[in-house]
């Protein structure tokens, strides 16, 4: 029993490692200007993408944002893809014509990943409406941040999921960050009780780092949508380690304060099963610099795939 | 006096000269002179496409809704406006719109600029209960509620947008239960009463000056004529016998009458002042009728802004 | 309303039920609009449709124009032929977002990885008092985006047909405007355009000339046809093509026709900058501006929000006077050109049956 744990926590360390892993060597990637694309990196948030995803089989269909690149990690994407889309060369899992913000693996269920801010929530709803309609037991998750809540369109889907029952798991993935701006000068509202409001069962996590309890609250939840029990709204908190976009840190800035991630660090999984980490670390390695060759390898798009897939 | 004005219109309009859709008032009328008498001089209000009586209520002035309804030069807008589209920034009417809650925002911005410029003042946002299905009116409330903006939110509750019940288009019990989550006031009235409205706003006027955060007004309502038109929809599937009845037999104009008569008024002192007021819509009336066409010239004014 | 087999007319209206009748005999269409299961069933195109197919599949919505038209490209990405309907185009301005950020770039973006097909039916208001937020014409603000399938059809035959080739096999969004005025016209089989392609997303011949080439939208290809009825009997011969689908325009159809007659107008729904008429005008000066024996003329909509006002509404639109004048003004090359003119104030009088309010 004890080992059976072991194993899975293993698993769920070494995606989680590999996230890390493969967004520093983006950073250190980044000054060479091989990766022209804007980076929205999720170190720091990692864990909850890789709890949520490990109940999720390639039929649960999942919509997330630009800051995606662990969702399409956690969710079963190629690395070399990943990496070669990154680069914007023709190997990428879309030609290049993506890039970081518009992440997306269709075969393991990761669905186009939108830039603008709150835009793929309703298309969650409506995936959900349809599974619903084909008597499909289809589990479809919407993932988006905190700054999300404010927009109009998360209202009307919320309203709209709960009026038709729909087997959708809302997910906030929680940073109390939009940007710069801290939650309580954006939010007139608490947004747990205000979801609970519309009729939609809330669960709350408030450790993001802890892996085993998003994957049993995730499971759990999914089973639930898979049964018929209509949507679920989870919040999970978790924390931003590197700026909003880029490469960088941003301590100095005056918005917030290294103190601030001090605490998250003493959770983070990384740091607690410091000795898992050192086993994996050379396989994680490997794994990367297998992608990164691929990337590099592969050759830029032109002037034929301008114009293809346009309609 | 809106009463009499709409009921005019239910009269002429079969006549075919005043060629705008008409989204009419009537049954709903306590809401918007309630409000707009408790705002008094000291309020900005922004209405729906559904505006007569908002209009009225606000600026007193059915001479140029009038002329404005049968496309002519004395009305608000020279006849460019119809009936969707009334207002009089003078008055603190500024404005209402054919897109379902596209005015909500405009009035949060209203309180915003009169929490610098005019302490006191007060923007109110009328808008029927199908505005609350759009995200803009989420966005709104919550922009408002988070800059604690002296601003009031009215929502006519009558159950329908067009001929859809809220039963089909809320996921939610209950919309005041939601709103209560915000950092605002909330108000609900199911008097139909225009004296209870009006002491309502009365007290969430207060509130929203002393405390510095938005109130929430939701008034019950029913709306007697099909939702765009002059007639009686009563045998439509979607209307409900027993509602209509509740709701004629509360109607917002007989009850006032009658109080009137209560308080000792004398029955032909009351008739009197009916009469004079429909003799004044008659003549608003012949006024529009008489008043000239816009002339092809004006076709593109006002369509950029002109330098003084 | 009554379908035999094969009728031999249909009004629009008809055409507009019929279309979603068949689509929504195919288990994975999913139609969705404010009103489209209420007694008046989006005027008579959807009526009984919920009751016969399941209000599960023909579905009453909030007023959340951004949220449903994002539900309609998740349902079409899970396997859904998503409908959404608009009573009034104006109303999909609250859904731009969805529509040009996601659902036009969402196969592109990702490279090929998703198809998004849908229908999105928007309903151009026109005449009787609708006023500046009912009645715009904006075919060119989604013409202009990659992306897009934008259609206007102008028959009862373009509709059955093009929205038959949209459900069944056009993988991507289309975004259609049907024009109101149309709604109680009726089309007989034998008097269709000719389709000048191999889809019906083609250009139509309305009528074949020799003196000038009319490029025409929507219910201006009816005006088109009505002009070139009456110019023929007085010497001048119309080669009047309905554009149909604005957002991808066969060059060959215009340069052929325009290198015949030398002449060239364009009569569009919308306002003039940016539009059709400038669009059609690209080919051709790109193409061959040397064809041209005369200044291309466009007639559209004024440039200003629609007034409600009765006299300045017959003025802000063109008519079928002003549109015959401007044709033989034009092959004539003179302002006094001698050719008897029709006289008609408003087209909404003759078109209507319809009389307000909506
Ligand atoms: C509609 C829209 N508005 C603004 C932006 C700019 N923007 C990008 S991310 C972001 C903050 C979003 O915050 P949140 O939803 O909490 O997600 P997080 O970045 O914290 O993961 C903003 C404002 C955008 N991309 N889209
Ligand atoms: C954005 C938008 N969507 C749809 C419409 C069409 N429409 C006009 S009124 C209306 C119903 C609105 O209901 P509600 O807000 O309750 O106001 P009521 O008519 O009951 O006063 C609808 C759907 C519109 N005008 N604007
Ligand atoms: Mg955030």
């Amino acid at each position: 029993m004890a080992n059976t744990h072991n194993e899975r926590l293993k698993r769920l360390i070494y995606q989680t490692l590999l996230i890390r892993r493969i967004e520093e060597r983006v950073i250190e990637l980044y000054p060479s200007d091989k990766i022209q694309s804007p980076v929205h990196l999720s170190i720091g948030q990692e864990p909850v993408a890789v709890g949520l995803c490990e109940p999720m089989t390639a039929r649960d269909v999942l919509f997330t944002t630009y800051r995606g690149h662990a969702y399409y990690v956690a969710k079963g994407g190629k690395l070399p893809e990943l990496m070669a889309e990154l680069y914007g060369r023709k190997g990428g899992v879309s030609g290049g014509k993506a890039g970081s913000m518009h992440l997306a693996a269709p075969e393991v269920g990761m669905m186009g990943s939108s830039a603008v801010v709150a835009s793929t929530i309703p298309h969650a709803v409506g995936a959900a409406l349809a599974a619903k309609v084909r008597g499909d037991k289809q589990a479809i998750i919407t993932i988006f941040g905190d700054g999300a809540i404010e927009e109009g369109v998360y209202h009307e889907s919320l309203n709209f999921a709960s009026l038709h029952k729909l087997p959708v798991l809302f997910v906030c993935e929680n940073n109390a960050l939009a940007v710069h701006t801290p939650l309580r000068e954006r939010q007139a509202f608490d947004i747990v009780t205000h979801a609970k409001a519309y009729n939609i069962n809330t669960t709350v996590i408030e450790d993001g780092n802890d892996l085993i309890k998003i994957a049993d609250t995730s499971a759990k939840l999914l089973e639930s949508l898979r049964s018929g029990g209509g949507p679920e709204w989870l919040m999970i908190k978790t924390y931003r380690y590197k700026e909003h976009v880029g490469p960088g840190d941003d301590f100095d800035s005056g918005y917030r304060s290294r103190a601030e991630m001090e605490k998250w660090l003493a959770t983070d999984p990384l740091y607690r099963w410091a000795d898992l980490v050192k086993e994996m670390e050379a396989d994680v390695k490997s794994e990367i610099d297998r992608a990164v060759a691929f990337a590099e390898a592969s050759p830029a798009p032109g002037l034929a795939d301008l114009l293809t897939d346009v309609e | 006096m809106t009463r009499r004005c709409e009921e005019t219109i239910v009269r002429i309009y079969p006549d075919d000269e005043m060629k705008t859709p008409m989204h009419m008032s009537m049954g709903q009328e306590a809401v918007a002179v309630g409000v707009c008498r408790a705002l008094g001089n000291n309020g900005d209000v922004v209405a729906s496409y559904r505006s007569h009586a908002t209009y009225l209520a606000q600026t007193e002035d059915h001479g140029s809704f009038f002329g404005e309804l049968h496309g002519r030069v004395n009305g608000t807008a020279d006849g460019k406006s119809g009936s969707m589209h009334l207002a009089d920034i003078p008055k603190g009417m500024l404005g209402s719109t054919g897109i379902v809650a596209a005015g909500i925002p405009v009035a949060v911005g209203a309180a915003f600029a009169n929490k610098q410029n005019s302490p006191g003042r007060i923007a109110a946002a009328f808008f029927g209960d199908g505005a609350t299905d759009e995200g803009v009116f989420w966005e709104s409330l919550n922009v408002s509620c988070a800059m604690g903006l002296p601003m009031m939110f009215v929502c006519e509750d009558n159950d329908l947008a067009v001929h859809t019940r809220k039963s089909h288009r809320q996921g939610f019990n209950s919309l005041v239960e939601v709103v209560k989550k915000y950092r605002c006031s909330v108000y609900e009235d199911d008097t139909n009463d225009v004296e209870s409205i009006y002491a309502m706003t009365r007290s969430a006027i207060a509130q929203i000056i002393a405390m510095g955060t938005p109130a929430f007004l939701n008034v019950k309502t029913y709306r007697y004529l099909e939702p765009c038109g002059t007639t009686m929809d009563s045998d439509a599937p979607y209307r409900r016998a027993e509602e209509d009845a509740y709701w004629k037999g509360r109607d917002c104009v007989a009850l006032q009458r009658a109080r009137l008569l209560a308080n000792g008024l004398a029955e032909k002192d009351v008739v009197a002042v009916e009469n004079e007021i429909n003799a004044a819509i008659l003549a608003s009336v012949a006024a529009a009728k008489a008043a000239a066409h816009p002339t092809p010239q004006q076709l593109y004014y006002g369509v950029f802004y002109e330098a003084p | 309303m009554t379908h035999q087999a094969q009728p031999t007319a249909l009004s629009y209206r008809e055409a507009l039920f019929k279309a979603m009748h068949d689509a929504m005999a195919l288990p994975n269409t999913l139609v969705f609009g404010q009103g489209v299961n209420d007694h008046k069933g989006i005027f008579g195109t959807t009526t009984g449709l919920g009751e016969k197919f399941g209000k599960n599949r023909m579905i009453e919505v909030p007023l959340a124009e951004e949220g449903v038209t994002g539900i309609c490209i998740g349902a079409a990405l899970n396997g859904a032929y998503p409908i959404n309907i608009h009573i009034r185009a104006d109303f999909v301005l609250l859904a731009m977002n969805q529509i040009i950020n996601l659902a036009a770039k969402y196969k592109y973006m990702f490279g090929g990885l998703f198809d998004v097909p849908m229908l999105v039916r928007l309903v151009i208001g026109r005449s009787w008092g609708q006023g500046a937020q009912h009645s715009q014409s904006l075919q060119s603000l989604f013409a202009h985006i990659p992306g897009l399938r934008v259609i206007m059809p102008a028959s009862s035959g373009a509709i059955v047909d093009s929205y038959a080739h949209a459900v069944q096999h056009h993988r991507g969004p289309v975004i259609s405007l049907e024009h109101r005025l149309m709604y109680d016209l009726t089309f007989e089989r034998d008097h269709e355009p000719t389709v000048l392609g191999k889809t019906p997303f083609s250009q139509r011949r309305v009528r074949k000339g020799n003196d000038v080439t009319v490029v025409s939208t929507s219910i201006m290809s009816l005006e088109a046809r009505r002009a070139a009825d009456w110019l023929a009997d007085r010497g001048v011969s119309c080669d009047v093509i309905d554009l149909h689908c604005v957002s991808h325009i066969d060059a060959n159809v215009i340069m052929e026709s325009v290198g015949r007659t030398g002449r060239l107008l364009v009569a569009d729904t919308s306002w003039q900058p940016y539009g059709v008429g400038a669009e059609i005008c690209r080919i051709v000066c790109e193409r061959d501006p040397g064809a041209l024996k005369a200044p291309v003329v466009t007639l559209g909509m004024a440039a200003a929000p629609c007034p409600t006002a009765k006299s300045l509404e017959d003025i802000y639109y063109p008519n079928l006077t002003t549109l015959t004048d401007s044709i033989a003004k034009l092959v004539r090359g003179k302002a006094d050109h001698g050719i008897e003119l029709p006289h008609e104030r408003s087209m909404a009088d003759v078109y209507k049956r319809f009389k307000g309010p909506f």
